[in-house]
């Protein structure tokens, strides 16, 4: 009888919440100005986080699907959140390493520089390749019609399709 | 206790014996009366585990009124047919009489077995004393003439009733359905969706070709926010079912929309032997949270005419996904039901139910093959819906004359439905993702009237049926593009007006004793609004009023060749015109859809029972359809598809190898195809093309209570995902296990699941879809890529060769069987 009452405490010590994840800005605050990093788009693997995350706070947690995978991220420097137009220099950045959650755990994705790769800023350079990989397939729509140079962390327009086919790789894809 | 009813085989002169003269005009004939009755004796076993059931017999009676033979027509088991033949063998009748002179006749009847009424609470502690039912003549004038189920006029038609349940493991009302032989049920995303149904080569998706009711209140939506007729049976407790009655293919007068496959009718109780307070749980192993069930049953006695029920089940289910399902659900049952006299009475049913959930979609297979997720992953956490359904019918029945009868019911019902899917994944909107609402409105009423009436010529005896039926939906109707279940765009928002009205007649006609003929025709006609409430919607349905008809003829004849009490034999041809509707979205859409799609069926079959104890029935049918073109709820857009060919075969059987052990069968073969291809080797996506299930159950005394259990299998063989078949949808055999104990005051089941941990695929379909990771749509199909094992790169817009580039990967996507799950459940019978 106490083994049976003991098997059943364990299947309902079981917690029925599924994972989340939460985005936390992890760059440094700033009072305004150039300076200023914001978060503006992270993908871990299957959670979108699409709502813009200021330096020192922290996203909403997200219902995700325990997983381990890459976190890539958008960053925003110099741009007001409040502002209703989209930004217009953004640097693409991935974590250092895959993240993983489960359930019924809440994932921190810290982004700054020292958790993620790719900010020119802090010294830290992404791969072409990787950078690409980020910008045509994980968040196409934000490069549409642009060419972003990951040694530079800058974006330019690319010179034979700016403004049209957006979010394709036709060429090197 | 005799069932007041009659019918016209119970006016069924012996031809053998005493045919009329053929000579003489309009003979006067008197149906045979009960002069003596016998008491039955109640089956101990059946005592004992509080069984009841329903035997029909048809008895021979000589012209001086004995019994000479006693039949069994529709078998009970475990010891009712055997007490019944015993007790109706010492009936003695008043003879049937021509012009006055007595002759040999014989007449069907029912013979319910119910259990007595306790014994009022003994002082002390011993077990109450059970009487024997007693079977008493409740009305001096009544009629021997039982008009009893119709017989079935098809071999693969048969009636389920709870204590074949009550051997299986049921923890849903999908369970139940699975005694339905050939019909493969899967659940889909888990959760609260209807289940995939697969029937006769059909994989009727949420239920197409599948007509699913309740006390005769549809459960199918016409015009359907996620599907054309989708039957979503979560709203239903599962032990507030007494009996299903099962047809297959489109012979049937009574039965319209979506009745092509087959159709399954679930009978609610009207009361249950004790109230009871229940309590379950159970999980799969490793997989994440337990799930709970909590169920209350109140059936007060309140007097002999009157039996008032209520039930409410609770609960939460998680499931095994990565995902968790979380889904909650509530369901209400109350019914009254009220004898008006003998053989009339009425019924009102009320019937509610809510659940939200989280949904796991279905996930690539390549994904999971890349390691990208698991079996249990999702690609998209934010699917799953909420949905409520409150229903309310009538009914009413009385037997004007007595060889007539009346029926009439009606019901109104409010539905909710919000469903958030994702196919395609990241193919259509590479950043915000493909994730979609479905929102379905509605509320709709309908009524059905029946007037049967047997009569008898000097050779003939028909039984005559006419009906009708009317359904109205009001339904708006909306696709959404979402994000995070946060809207951001709407694809198409409708508003419906769907009515269906529906007359038919049977002629069941018995010119000889060893052949019936059943001839019938229905008429169908739906009308129906579309009103586009977008100001700019170049590819959506247009506004606009239509309308549609439909005859369709069927015939059905019955041959006897061999009735004897060891060997019964039944040949069946049936042939019949039905139809399934269509989302009226689709006819005013381009391409258009028709409104109601003809199906023609043609079936050959044969049904015997050897020995008293085997039971075997085997059918040879075909099934055409004139087009499987359909409205893609998950678009908005039509998916054409030209006409298709069924043929199939079916062997079911059942044998007792004792009275309490017992074992099934079920095969199912089927080749579908287009017409167009036929004799190609093209496949039809997704048909069905192998099925199997059966199992063995016993049933025994232990101790002071009675120990069952049954072990049970199903499957469905690998069948072509794609058109070319290419892609396939393997196959899978699943096994159940039910073990259950019971006593007057408790019961205890276990159910397990996926006994032996089969990892295979429940649902699946071929998808075009692409993972956020992959190339763009329209790239360079980058060197080394691929798409999986069992999947290949997708074609380009409109069919066109890719030419190199990426246009998704077309694969299966599926939702995963449940791994091993155990289920306890718990019942404390409180009166």
């Amino acid at each position: 009888m106490k083994k049976t009452i003991f098997a059943l405490g364990i299947l309902c010590a079981c917690n029925d919440a599924p994972a989340t994840a939460q985005i936390d800005n992890g760059y440094a605050v700033v009072d305004g100005g150039p300076d200023v990093v914001v978060v503006y788009k992270v993908w871990w693997s299957s959670t979108l986080f699409s709502t813009p995350v200021s330096p020192g706070v922290s996203s909403e947690p997200q219902r995700a699907v325990k997983n381990a995978d890459y976190a890539y991220a958008l960053v925003a420097r110099g741009w007001d959140p409040a502002s209703t137009d989209p930004p217009t220099s953004l640097v693409v950045v991935r974590s250092q390493t895959p993240l993983s959650v489960d359930r019924p755990d809440n994932l921190h994705i810290v982004v700054s520089p020292k958790s993620f790769v790719g900010d020119c800023a802090s010294a830290s350079v992404l791969s072409q390749d990787d950078a690409d990989f980020i910008t045509r397939r994980i968040f196409p729509g934000d490069f549409a019609g642009f060419q972003y140079d990951a040694s530079k962390c800058t974006l330019t327009p690319k010179p034979s399709e700016a403004g049209a086919d957006a979010g394709t790789d036709a060429a090197t894809d | 206790m005799w069932l007041f009813s009659a019918s016209a085989e119970a006016l069924e002169a012996d031809g053998g014996v005493a045919q009329p003269d053929a000579a003489s005009a309009q003979p006067v004939l008197t149906p045979p009366s009960i002069r003596v009755r016998a008491e039955a004796e109640y089956p101990a076993d059946a005592l004992r585990d509080r069984l009841e059931a329903t035997v029909g017999l048809e008895l021979s009676i000589a012209a001086d009124g004995s019994v000479t033979d006693a039949r069994v027509t529709a078998p009970a088991g475990h010891g009712f047919d055997e007490s019944a033949v015993a007790a109706a063998k010492k009936f003695t009748f008043e003879p049937a009489k021509q012009d006055g002179a007595a002759i040999a006749s014989s007449v069907q009847l029912g013979y319910e077995f119910h259990l007595p009424a306790l014994a009022p609470k003994p002082p002390e502690p011993p077990p109450p004393v059970v009487k024997p039912p007693e079977i008493t003549q409740a009305n001096a004038d009544q009629s021997t003439l039982v008009l009893a189920q119709r017989p079935i006029s098809a071999a693969s038609s048969s009636t389920v009733r709870d204590r074949e349940f009550a051997l299986r493991p049921i923890g849903s009302v999908q369970d139940i359905l699975r005694v339905t032989p050939g019909l493969v049920l899967v659940q889909h995303s888990g959760g609260g969706k209807a289940n995939q149904y697969f029937l006769r080569g059909f994989d009727a998706d949420h239920g197409t070709d599948l007509a699913l009711s309740i006390d005769g209140v549809p459960i199918n939506m016409v015009s359907h926010g996620h599907g054309q007729g989708f039957s979503d049976t979560n709203f239903i407790i599962p032990e507030v079912v007494e009996k299903i009655e099962i047809t297959k293919g489109p012979y049937f007068a009574n039965q319209g929309d979506f009745a092509t496959a087959g159709a399954v009718n679930m009978v609610s109780r009207d009361d249950f032997e004790h109230s009871a307070v229940a309590l379950g749980f159970g999980g799969s192993p490793g997989h994440g949270a337990p799930s709970y069930r909590g169920l209350v049953i109140a059936s007060p006695k309140i007097s002999d005419t009157v039996k008032a029920t209520f039930a409410g089940e609770i609960g939460r289910s998680n499931g095994p996904f990565d995902n968790p399902e979380n889904w909650d659900k509530y369901k209400l049952f109350n019914k009254l039901a009220i004898a008006t006299g003998p053989t009339s009475g009425f019924s009102i049913t009320e019937m509610s139910y809510g659940g939200v959930w989280h949904g796991s979609g279905q996930v690539p297979a390549r994904a999971v093959e890349q390691g990208l997720i698991s079996r249990f992953g999702s690609i998209d956490p934010d699917e799953g819906g909420t949905t409520t359904r409150h229903q309310i019918a009538g009914q009413y029945k009385t037997r004007p004359t007595e060889n007539s009868e009346l029926k009439v019911m009606a019901y109104l019902a409010s539905y909710r439905f919000n469903l958030y899917s994702n196919f395609p994944l990241f193919a259509r909107d590479p950043d915000r993702g493909d994730e979609i609402e479905q929102l379905d409105r509605r509320t709709f009423y309908g009524a059905k009237a029946s007037y049967r009436v047997v009569h008898e010529t000097k050779r003939l005896k028909s039984d005559l049926t006419i009906g009708t039926d009317l359904r109205n939906d009001d339904i708006h109707n909306q696709i959404l593009h979402t994000t995070r279940r946060v809207p951001f765009g709407t694809v198409r928002d409708t508003q419906v007006r769907e009515t269906f009205v529906g007359a038919y007649v049977n002629e069941e006609i018995t010119p000889i004793k060893w052949a019936r003929l059943d001839l019938g025709g229905r008429a169908d006609l739906v009308s129906f609004a579309v009103d586009n409430q977008l100001a700019i919607d170049p590819t959506g349905p247009r506004t606009g009023t239509d309308g549609a008809h439909q005859f369709s003829p069927k015939a059905s004849l019955v041959l006897t060749p061999i009735k004897q009490k060891n060997a019964d034999l039944d040949l069946y041809v049936n042939y019949g015109h039905g139809f399934h509707s269509n989302d009226v979205r689709g006819t005013f859409s381009s391409p258009a859809v028709t409104p109601l799609t003809r199906a023609i069926g043609e079936e050959v079959g044969a049904r015997t029972r050897l020995f008293e104890r085997w039971d075997l029935a085997a059918a040879l049918w075909q099934l055409d359809l004139a087009n499987e073109t359909v409205w893609n709820g998950d678009d908005g857009t039509t998916s054409v598809s030209g006409a298709t060919n069924r043929q199939g075969a079916e062997v079911e059987t059942r044998f007792e190898f004792t009275k309490w052990l017992a074992a099934d069968l079920d095969l199912t073969f089927t080749k579908s195809a287009f017409t167009e291809n036929r004799g190609n080797g093209n496949g039809l996506a997704l048909a069905p093309k192998q099925t199997w299930s059966g199992g063995i159950s016993a049933r025994h005394d232990l101790g002071p209570g009675a120990i069952r259990g049954g072990i049970r299998f199903y499957g469905i063989g690998d069948r072509p995902a794609s058109d070319d078949g290419a892609i396939i949808a393997k196959g899978f055999t699943q096994f159940d296990l039910h073990l259950g104990y019971r006593t007057r005051r408790f019961d205890i089941s276990l159910d397990v699941e996926n006994l032996f941990n089969g990892a295979f695929r429940a649902a699946q379909f071929d998808t075009i879809s692409r993972l956020r990771t992959e190339p763009a749509i329209g790239s360079q199909v980058p060197a080394g890529f691929g798409c999986g094992s069992g999947g290949r790169l997708a074609a380009g817009p409109d069919g066109a060769p890719a030419g190199g580039r990426f246009y998704g990967c077309e694969d299966v996507n599926y939702t995963p069987a449940y791994p091993f799950t155990a289920r306890v459940l718990g019942t404390l019978y409180i009166d």
